[in-house]
């Protein structure tokens, strides 16, 4: 009973330290830091040009580091115009504004970078296998669910430590960068937020996941899920159109749930069970994504 | 017999595999009987690493069955670590070094953690390879690597071993020093073997199993596929007889094994009564010499 669960450990262990040894990774990593640095910076951009326009108003001096008339700009809606489109609106914005707006902007960029970085490196992890037949180490001495379960595990802990390492460079840089940030409610913010980004990218990381077990070569299975990860919102739309109350309507209803992306501005709900219900939907989409890979890669010559 | 100790290490009857319109296994039927160290042989494309994949569990045949070990066809709940394999052509990852990757395998064979280190570092120790088990597998050259992947097959003293050209890149010493690694592990694993370097297993194996197009076209001991036991070719050095100035070679076949020993003495006693001059005597036919007349010279 015990001895699955601890091949797939040992898979995902293996699977980690392979990843985090490679050049590929480690450019994956650093662009996805990048990302993260990028968007605070260009928070702090904004949050500059902004108040600077406010301590025009006021005919007060401006402060060398953004942040001191952070107040004013939550007052007369600014940020909240700024947050609104990316988060589902004004009223969810202004639930939002409770916390730290630096936080609220990197749980955005994450949301969005995350399932790009994920997408990138799952897609090649097994199929690469197949086609160097390194997999066959892997295959004389645990199952196929172990490896294919564990590898995805690996993934899923690449996307924690990168989401990690993520909000403390946010976290650095936002207290270096900008002024009056309540260090613990950021940090906090921050990890919440990053964490729903974990989240938010299970699904993606089962499609990714679930090429690289369907398709026997990494170039294929790559291509195959940028596809589906950049056709999903174009499908997404067409879906939304034709969806209403009529029997085609209804399909498109139920085909739109197969659309992460939709779940997005769930994920951005104060309440909980709204947060939830998108959790068990990802999920639920993350493990059928990987199924349908998983039943050839159960049946396929290796 | 029980499920532990089965007479036959691996049987295998009736085996079809296709690949398209290519059958690249044809009603295969062997045994492999335990403890043994078995030669398997054949032209390229006769089906060694087909039969190879599958028994290890890489492939599904069409139809046939395997039994490894006396419980069923390659399953990794009952054969995970009793079952060591080099494949022939599987790369390693390049990122890790050979200890790490032998960690995991070894973790995933079920060695347990305080073993692990002592195990490892036995088996790179068997290859030569104690002194670059913390480099990158990238920075090591071929043979190196071939000998990681050896390592990989004998990791955990498993009970079967399955090894596709075991030797292949490596430069002779490191190739003689495997040859006796592997001849320790008879009586204790079952080795399957696979190469074309005949005279390699000829010194190695107890038993050879002969394919060709998929089939089994000859399977027995060394001594009866290469006829060692009933079979003496005798060379003599020329002149002789007197007069003639080419070597003589004279074949002397026994009907019952057991007389062998006996009329060669004979033979070769009256011979050098004779006043001949002994220049070789060979028990049997070459493996090769065998193997070309079993799947055609030509090819």
């Amino acid at each position: 009973m015990m001895r699955p669960i601890l091949d797939t450990l040992w898979v995902a262990v293996y699977e980690l330290g392979e990843a985090v040894r490679t050049r590929l990774f480690q450019l994956v990593i650093l662009a996805y830091l990048g990302g993260i640095g990028f968007s605070v910076w260009l928070f702090t951009e904004i949050l500059s040009e902004a108040e600077a326009r406010i301590a025009e108003t006021l005919m007060v001096p401006t402060t060398s580091k953004p942040g001191a008339l952070l107040p004013q700009l939550l007052q007369n809606g600014d940020i909240r115009d700024l947050l609104a489109p990316l988060v589902g609106g004004d009223k969810a914005a202004l639930a939002l504004l409770t916390q730290p707006p630096l936080g609220l902007w990197v749980g955005v960029f994450s949301m969005g970078l995350l399932p790009m970085v994920l997408v990138f490196t799952a897609s090649g992890t097994v199929s690469a296998e197949i086609r160097s037949r390194s997999i066959r180490f892997l295959l004389v001495r645990t199952g196929r669910l172990e490896i294919a379960v564990g590898k995805l595990l690996g993934q899923l802990l690449l996307g924690l430590v990168a989401t990690t390492l993520g909000v403390g460079l946010a976290w650095a840089m936002g207290m270096y960068m900008m002024t009056g940030n309540d260090p613990a409610a950021l940090f906090t913010t921050l990890a919440t937020r990053c964490a729903w980004s974990c989240v938010f990218a299970t699904p993606f990381l089962g499609l990714a996941m679930g090429a690289s077990l369907l398709l026997g070569n990494p170039n294929g299975s790559r291509v195959f899920a940028a596809l589906t990860f950049c056709g999903m919102p174009v499908a997404g739309a067409i879906l939304k159109h034709y969806s209403g109350p009529d029997a085609i309507g209804r399909v498109c209803d139920l085909a739109l749930m197969a659309i992460p992306m939709r779940y997005w501005t769930e994920f951005w709900s104060t309440d909980l069970t709204v947060q939830l219900t998108a959790t068990g939907r990802s999920l639920i989409l993350a493990m059928l994504f990987f199924a349908l890979g998983f039943a050839r890669f159960q049946r396929r010559d290796l | 017999m029980t499920a532990q100790h089965p007479a036959n290490a691996l049987t295998i009857v009736g085996l079809d595999k296709r690949f398209g319109k290519r059958k690249a296994l044809d009603a295969l039927t062997f045994s492999v009987p335990a403890g043994s160290i078995c030669g398997l042989i054949g032209p390229n494309g006769a089906g060694k690493t087909t039969t190879m994949s599958i028994i290890a569990g890489f492939l599904t045949a069409d139809s046939g069955t395997v039994d490894l070990l006396g419980m069923g066809p390659y399953d990794p709940a009952r054969h995970a670590g009793r079952v060591g394999i080099l494949p022939q052509d599987a790369e390693l990852p390049v990122a890790s070094t050979p200890r790490q990757l032998l960690n995991v395998w070894g973790r995933l064979q079920g060695v347990p953690g305080s073993r692990i280190k002592a195990v490892v570092d036995d088996v790179l120790t068997l290859v030569l390879l104690g002194d670059r088990a913390d480099a990158r597998i990238a920075t090591l050259s071929h043979g190196m690597r071939r000998r990681v992947t050896v390592a990989s097959a004998l990791l955990g003293n498993p009970d079967f071993v399955l090894l596709d050209e075991p030797t292949s890149g490596l430069d002779p010493a490191q190739a003689r020093h495997l040859r006796d690694a592997l001849a320790s592990l008879r009586g204790r694993t079952t080795v399957l073997v696979s190469s074309h370097n005949l005279a390699e297993l000829e010194s190695l194996c107890d038993r050879v199993v002969v394919i060709d197009h998929g089939r089994c076209v000859r399977e027995g001991s060394m001594d009866v596929v290469t006829g060692s036991d009933r079979e003496v070719t005798v060379t003599l050095a020329a002149p002789f007889p007197p007069g003639r100035d080419q070597t003589v070679t004279l074949r002397l076949l026994a009907t019952d094994p057991r007389t062998l020993p006996e009329a060669t003495s004979d033979l070769l006693r009256e011979l050098l009564a004779e006043g001949a001059r002994v220049q070789a005597v060979q028990p049997g036919s070459s493996l090769e010499a065998r193997v070309l007349a079993d799947t055609g010279a030509a090819r």
